[in-house]
């Protein structure tokens, strides 16, 4: 049963409420250019997408997975046209019941539905730069996402992402003999903190085991790291995620944990 | 110099003194009846660096405007670049690219006159406009100089008036070497620039060095124009580089780039890119100072946002014409392009900010949208109508103390300015006329008064 107790101890319901407080964020503070038709074609395909294939497989319609994903959409992918914008929610969210291994699906939906969205369609992109970088932000970004991320128990996976990727910005710095306001600059990126706070962190596309997660995080590190220092490619950190998702079966067969389920916090 | 991504170096012990000089003419033209009617602005970028950047696939053509005033009798510049240049991969080429450019990306007033509310009657009033083309001038004397021979092995080395271009080859480009050669012909390097320099050597980035000799170059007048470096490449790096030029700098730089592509508008992937507030209707006389209030909007939001974001100050698809597409370096190399559409499909983005190195300490990324909805910054002065002598123009007439009432608030908004001041300024007086005690209200200033809702849903 609904009660407010049920509401506030689910973390997913504390992360529907973040993504839509940055959306209200961006388009209010950041300047972010409003377009109400691209938010419907991404709501409105999202939530239907899920209706239809709850039905064919015959589970019950939940709508907050989809929520979490169409809102992700909204605050990263951008597009001239809503065709596009609502291609992209239906990938997303078919992708949890189509793409499935040993009893669970393999991408992290907006993730998955973002990199197609990258590939397939000359008309997409995603604007790593819309946060800006200032230091007040960003504290407000981990504050909230720590809270996220604890609730979920995937702290774990945030932080060593978080370590090792700045192990290897400041690496990277440190041989270069660049100024280390560089190595802030690149660390108080909205966009890095937002991948980390609440696309890597999701339990269900992450490692069942504490070092399979820890493994799993440090090798999205290192991967986006290649794709944006090495092959000067933007959004590193979408497709090193998505390369690495099919990882995390061989992870979990290697370091077997408890399962996640979506059970609320606290309760057995 | 106030370069991007260049540095300057000083023939001598001490690093020049330096400063921007851009020279504009104004036409006035006055149309016969009213219509709409365009002010560009001028002269607002002099104190500003201007770079051009074409990309198309991974290939980058950028082209550097300098203007220098210096005591020096020759300095030299270095230019980082991402791969090897051959000597077939530099050109010196004209400066009216730039004079085009702006004229043609610059905000503009438009000026409206509303129609008279009396029936029947024409309004009589005289347009008076001013459009003001920018016509650069000065040049470079063309005369050829030596080849020197430095003893360096040189890819190539070339004299293009007043450039002597050295193109150092992938293993003398990289390393130590480069400085060390630097340092053997006397160039100076500021000592702020050694570790820039390091960390560029450091990511594979080569060098060419342009030497200009000012003895070949006009002196005749105090401002002196060098003709515009142009440079292609191949490379995925779409970066532009602006660590290099605030080095030499006493305070924040100014940069505008004009940057073309085939898919869209061009932003920032690690900076935040924003479009300059537009479409405001502004007092009447702003248009006689439009270059000045338009650099108040510029100053007040640069503060605002203290120095951290890119201004997208134009967007335009197949606005330039052939002849402007192949100055920016497009169909470099063909031998005749006869289709003037041909490049019609590129969007031309202008970038405007200003920078030092702890608002930007990196380098700019840049990435390529598939965004071609048109912008341009713009704003609207309405002459009011003279023919009011009737009913219909008495209510016309009692709405207009409200109508420069928003207008001055939306230029106070704009520029910081007082609004007082911009009141007494069209005939209002300084506060609002006084009602049943209003609530004590805060000067207009920062944001513009639009509500959480508006924002989101406008």
């Amino acid at each position: 049963m609904l009660t407010v107790h049920t509401v506030v101890r689910d973390p997913r319901h504390l992360q529907i409420l973040s993504l839509a407080a940055l959306l209200v964020y961006g388009f209010a503070w950041l300047e972010w250019e409003p377009d109400h038709v691209h938010a419907t074609a991404i709501l409105g395909t999202a939530l239907v997408a899920q209706l239809v294939a709850s039905r064919i497989v015959d589970v019950r319609f939940d709508p907050r997975s989809a929520l979490i994903s169409a809102l992700s959409l909204c605050i990263l992918l951008r597009t001239t046209s809503p065709w596009v914008a609502g291609l992209v929610a239906a990938v997303t969210v078919l992708s949890k019941f189509l793409i499935r291994s040993n009893g669970r699906h393999v991408f992290n939906p907006s993730n998955l539905g973002l990199v197609a969205a990258l590939v397939l369609f000359d008309d997409a992109w995603v604007s790593g730069g819309q946060w800006g970088s200032t230091a007040f932000g960003a504290f407000l970004f981990v504050c909230v996402g720590m809270l996220i991320v604890y609730r979920a128990e995937r702290s774990d996976v945030t932080i060593a992402f978080l370590g090792a990727y700045a192990a290897l910005l400041l690496a990277r710095a440190l041989y270069l003999g660049d100024p280390l306001t560089i190595f802030v600059h690149q660390l108080e990126s909205g966009a890095l903190l937002l991948f980390a706070f609440l696309m890597i962190s999701d339990p269900r596309t992450t490692p069942d085991s504490r070092a399979g997660r820890i493994l799993f995080a440090s090798a999205v590190a290192a991967g986006a790291y290649f794709v944006a220092f090495v092959l000067y490619e933007p959004n590193g950190l979408l497709y090193s995620l998505v390369v690495a998702a099919p990882l995390v079966r061989l992870l979990d067969h290697l370091l077997p944990g408890r399962r996640f389920e979506w059970r609320l916090a606290g309760t057995a | 110099m106030k370069a991007i991504g260049l540095l300057v170096l000083a023939l001598g012990a001490f690093a020049p003194s330096v400063a921007q000089a851009m020279c504009g003419c104004m036409v006035p033209i006055r149309p016969k009846r009213p219509r709409p009617n365009q002010i560009v602005a001028k002269k607002i970028l002099n104190e500003a660096s201007k770079v051009i950047l074409v990309r198309n696939g991974e290939q980058t053509i950028m082209t550097m405007s300098n203007d220098v005033i210096t005591d020096y009798d020759a300095f030299g510049l270095v230019v980082p670049v991402p791969t090897v240049i051959k000597k077939k991969d530099v050109r010196v080429v004209g400066d009216q690219i730039f004079a085009r450019l702006e004229k043609l990306t610059n905000p503009r007033v438009v000026e409206k006159w509303d129609p008279s509310p009396c029936p029947g009657l024409g309004d009589i009033a005289m347009a008076e406009g001013a459009r003001a083309p920018s016509v650069a001038s000065g040049g470079a004397r063309r005369s050829r100089a030596k080849a020197a021979d430095y003893g360096v092995k040189v890819e190539a080395h070339y004299s293009v008036g007043e450039y002597d271009i050295a193109i150092l080859s992938a293993k003398q480009g990289a390393g130590a070497k480069l400085m060390k050669w630097l340092n053997k012909f006397h160039y100076a390097v500021p000592e702020e620039a050694v570790p820039v320099l390091q960390s560029y050597i450091k990511q594979n980035m080569k060098f060419f060095v342009a030497k200009v000799d000012f003895r070949k170059v006009d002196r005749s007048k105090k401002r002196v124009f060098l003709r515009p470096i142009q440079v292609r490449y191949e490379t995925p790096r779409f970066m532009l580089p602006v660590r290099l030029g605030t080095v030499n700098a006493a305070g924040p730089q100014e940069l505008v780039a004009y940057m073309l592509s085939p898919k869209g508008r061009i932003e920032a992937t690690n900076y935040r890119t924003i479009k300059m507030p537009s479409g405001q209707d502004l007092p009447m006389y702003v248009k006689n100072d439009f270059e000045n209030t338009y650099k108040a909007i510029f100053d007040f939001h640069t503060k605002k946002h203290e120095m951290h974001v890119l201004f997208t100050e134009y967007v335009g698809r197949g606005t330039l014409g052939i002849d402007n597409y192949k100055k920016t370096g497009l169909g470099w190399g063909s031998k005749r392009l006869r289709n003037p559409r041909l490049f019609d499909h590129f969007t031309t983005t202008r970038l405007h900010f200003r920078y030092d190195k702890h608002a930007f300490p990196e380098d700019l990324i840049l990435q390529e949208t598939s965004d071609i909805k048109p912008f341009n910054v713009r704003y609207t002065v309405h002459h009011p109508a003279t023919n009011t002598s009737c009913p219909a123009g008495k209510s016309y007439l009692d709405k207009l103390p409200a109508r420069r009432a928003n207008e001055a608030e939306a230029l106070a908004s704009l520029t910081g300015w007082e609004l007082g001041a911009i009141r007494g300024r069209v005939g209002l007086p300084p506060t609002k006329r006084p009602g049943p005690t209003p609530p004590m209200k805060k000067k207009v200033k920062g944001k513009p008064k639009k509500g959480l809702w508006q924002r989101i849903f406008e």
